[in-house]
């Protein structure tokens, strides 16, 4: 029997209850009439009720609770599904606690489970971190991407190279940050190639050149087909070089070889002409004379300007073509060091160690001809070698006891071999590479001398920490992807898993967007092929323009002081926008973050018009909206531990496995795809309604 | 609690961005202004301790303000020690007459920044 045929069992029983009592008055007290026929019958009747009142007290709600409960721990995969404390119910003897023993049972059973699921995993693991080092320690950008320029893997040197961090994602598009023209055309040859040819994998790599999606950035990059193991072409790997101070430096070399060619012949050609003149012309009049050798006069001193320029500027030129790097001064001098000590002489860094640009090799070469030959001079074995912040230059002053060393001594150390053994570069080579020109002087310190030594400034800054994005253990690549078929289906029929999520959340000031509410956090991270990738999550403090309610705070903690100098909303949602992309968003009680997203679409003309799905909207419709669906409690049912509640990004990563969650229990109820479960929850009007209370009374 | 206040004034911004962090690593409150102007805005808004000043800057030169600042009774209690540039006697000497407390030239060793703004800080224990 169904459960709708229980009330009308008992209003059955309670009829037949009260034709009985009924028929049973009469019968006892035929004098007593109708009345008290009537009297016991509802006597019986309301007997039978009070029955069905307490069955459905003490059976039926509680034997309705513990069947969800058990469907609940049933549809979750996970080991710490528990049972919601039960409530008493004398009429079930001791079903509860066995089904609880049950619960139990099948919890300690998950466990040993993914134990053991956990200590292969973690051996795989093992292996895997040495091709991520391997990766993220190449200098060259690396993406790997599907057929459908769709990103299964990227590397830290990638991210750098195409200076959008927000938009280099798992599952993004290649093509948000790169021209993909070159790329599909790569792919397109190489398709064709290994279809005309499987067997020849030489071929199946191939050059191109292409920039950043906003021609910025020039990079030269090669691609390579990924053949899976039936011969087909499942995407492909990029590296990628950026050229674009290459290409700078080769326009330099182009304008140095016309002004060589052009300028100077012309210049060569007026005076050689002036000077066979004269020659040919040994009689010619004063006045001409004069003339001409003006002409001699002003051709020379010209020539003669224009060499000193160009050779400056093939100094410039080559000092961009040497390989160089960002060299910590104080990294140098400790290889400096045992050098130093083989003739009993001590170098000691004095000050903050700073950054130089430079060769490293030939620097610390250069440094020791230096150190040795003021050595042999002076007698000098102590020096303190400081680094001193210029403009737009490093120096080094390298200190000693002492007289100054005499120009014409410095001129001569120049020439000096740099090196013992090989092909040696002289030390003017090495300086002149670095732009340096070495000058000593008498120190401040009475009795000492310094001998300066001017370097390029490094290409980071001084002191800040290099800001790097890609966390040391960054979850840059899914395979999974690999499988996906993008394209060929409508959303709709997607698959659940298979789609890529940014799970959002908004603090904000209050409740009511319409009446000036406003955001003060964003916090989003994304979920793509099941896999929440806390690595690319996304935090941002916003600026509300106005202060924030002290009642608010201690739902978010954000203050006034946390905001201030942040940028404002209209400044981050471009930035969010491009986050979230193509994905489907969700929220938990999407509708409100939804509503103070949608408010600000006319003041900053971003529209968030992605897919959205609700988590709280589908824990109703998988409990009955009678349970409590609030975030806390969700987590505390599915045993969700949270890591800073009530912040932007703690609330996001909670929401996105109480989503991954959700998605078990909705397999097992047989809904699989996007559609099936927008259908089911009736998402869309759901949400649209939620929405417009969230409006109510302010428009 | 900040140890002191120090205005770092340079045109330059890695030099602006290295003394700011050098002055915070010594516990000052920093703020930077990147001209003469600049400068001026952010002493009337709040009077630092120390003011760091180059003297080649946009708009007002390090001079200039240097002047300014000593024609200004309210800002009596700042301290200036000017950035010159190497071997230019006449910077310093112009500096000091228009009433700079000291001067450092420049390329200059951090240790010395460091030393001369704390010797000059009005709570310098150190």
């Amino acid at each position: 029997m169904n459960e709708r045929g229980v009330p009308l069992l008992y209003g059955a029983l309670a009829l037949a209850a009260f034709a009985l009592a009924f028929a049973a008055a009469r019968h006892v007290a035929p004098a007593g009439g109708m009345l008290a026929g009537v009297a016991a019958g509802a006597a019986g009747a309301a007997a039978v009720g009070a029955a069905w009142q307490a069955g459905q007290r003490f059976a039926t709600k509680p034997a309705r609770r513990l069947a969800r409960g058990i469907r609940a721990v049933l549809e979750s995969r996970g080991p710490d599904a528990g049972l919601s404390a039960t409530t008493p119910a004398p009429l079930l003897a001791d079903l509860p606690e066995a089904i609880d023993g049950l619960v139990t049972a099948l919890r300690a059973t998950r466990r040993e489970a993914r134990k053991a699921a956990q200590a292969e995993a973690a051996r795989v693991d093992a292996q895997k971190t040495w091709l991520e080092a391997i990766l993220q320690a190449l200098a060259e950008g690396v993406f790997v991407c599907n057929r459908q320029h769709r990103i299964m893997l990227y590397n830290a040197a990638a991210v750098e190279l195409v200076r959008a961090p927000d938009a280099v994602g798992l599952g993004r598009g290649l093509g948000d940050v790169l021209a993909l023209a070159p790329l599909r055309h790569s792919l397109g040859r190489l398709e064709a190639r290994h279809a005309e040819d499987p067997d020849a994998p030489a071929e199946l790599s191939a050059p191109f050149v292409c920039t950043s999606l906003d021609r910025s950035r020039m990079f030269h990059g090669r691609m390579a087909l990924l053949i899976d193991p039936g011969g087909g072409v499942s995407g492909y790997l990029v590296t990628l070089v950026d050229i674009s101070g290459e290409l700078a430096l080769l326009a330099r070399g182009d304008a140095l070889r016309r002004a060589l060619t052009r300028d100077l012949r012309g210049m060569v050609g007026n005076l050689r002409a002036a000077a066979e003149t004269m020659a040919t012309f040994p009689e010619m009049p004063a006045p001409d004379r004069a003339a001409f050798e003006r002409v001699v006069l002003d051709e020379s001193e010209r020539i003669s300007a224009s060499l000193d320029t160009l050779g400056a500027e093939i100094r410039g030129h080559m000092l961009g073509r040497w390989p160089m790097a960002d060299i910590y001064v104080a990294d140098l001098l400790k290889l400096l060091e045992p050098a130093l000590a083989e003739i009993g002489v001590r170098a000691t860094l004095v000050g903050m160690p700073l950054w130089v640009h430079g060769d490293s090799l030939s620097l610390l070469q250069a440094l020791e001809v230096l150190v040795r030959r003021i050595h042999q001079l002076t007698g000098a074995t102590a020096f303190d070698i400081e680094p001193m912040l210029g403009d737009r230059r490093v120096y080094l002053d390298i200190e000693w006891e002492g007289a100054p060393i005499p120009a014409g001594e410095l001129e001569r150390w120049l020439e000096l071999p740099c090196a013992e053994e090989g092909e040696s570069q002289l030390l003017r080579d090495v300086l002149e590479r670095h732009g340096s020109e070495p000058w000593s002087k008498p120190a401040a310190r009475p009795g000492h001398a310094v001998l300066r030594l001017p370097l390029l400034a490094p290409e980071r800054a001084q002191f800040e920490p290099q800001s790097s994005r890609t966390p040391a253990r960054p979850e840059f690549y899914d395979f999974g992807l690999l499988r996906e078929h993008q394209g060929d289906a409508a959303l709709a029929a997607r698959k659940l898993r298979d789609l890529d999520y940014v799970v959002f959340d908004c603090e904000t000031t209050g409740l009511q967007p319409a009446q000036g509410d406003e955001i003060i956090q964003i916090g989003a991270v994304r979920v793509v092929q099941g896999r929440i990738l806390t690595g690319e999550g996304y935090e941002r403090l916003v600026y509300p323009g106005r202060p924030i309610p002290p009642g608010s705070i201690k739902f978010h903690g954000v203050t006034d002081a946390d905001v201030a100098g942040k940028p404002p909303i209209g400044e981050i949602l471009p930035g969010f926008r491009a986050y979230a992309g193509e994905a489907v968003m969700v929220g938990h009680n999407a509708a409100f973050d939804m509503k103070f997203l949608s408010v600000k679409e006319r003041a900053t003309g971003v529209r968030f018009d992605n897919p959205v799905l609700d988590t709280m909207l589908i824990s109703m419709m998988l409990d009955g909206a009678e349970e409590e669906h609030s975030l806390d409690v969700l987590c505390d049912r599915y045993g969700i531990a949270i890591t800073g509640r009530h912040t932007a990004l703690g609330d996001t990563i909670a929401t996105a496995e109480l989503m991954l969650r959700l998605f078990d229990r909705l397999e097992a109820k047989g809904l699989h795809t996007f559609g099936e479960v927008m259908a089911a929850t009736n998402m869309a009007a759901e949400l649209r309604h939620r929405g417009a209370i969230f409006a109510q009374g302010t428009e | 609690m900040a140890n002191g206040s120090v205005l770092v004034v340079d045109d330059e911004p890695n030099i602006a961005l290295s003394l700011e962090y050098l002055m915070k690593g010594q516990g000052f409150e920093v703020r930077v202004a990147r001209d003469g102007e600049a400068a001026l805005e952010a002493l009337r808004e709040r009077l630092p301790d120390v003011m760091l000043l180059d003297v080649m800057l946009p708009k007002r030169d390090g001079y200039d303000v240097c002047q300014t600042v000593r024609a200004t009774p309210e800002w009596k209690g700042l301290r200036i020690i000017m950035l010159t540039a190497r071997g230019r006697a006449i910077e310093q000497e112009k500096g000091l007459a228009l009433g700079a407390d000291d001067y450092i030239t420049k390329p200059f060793s951090t240790r010395e920044v460091i030393e001369r703004v704390r010797q000059y800080m009005p709570v310098a224990g150190a």
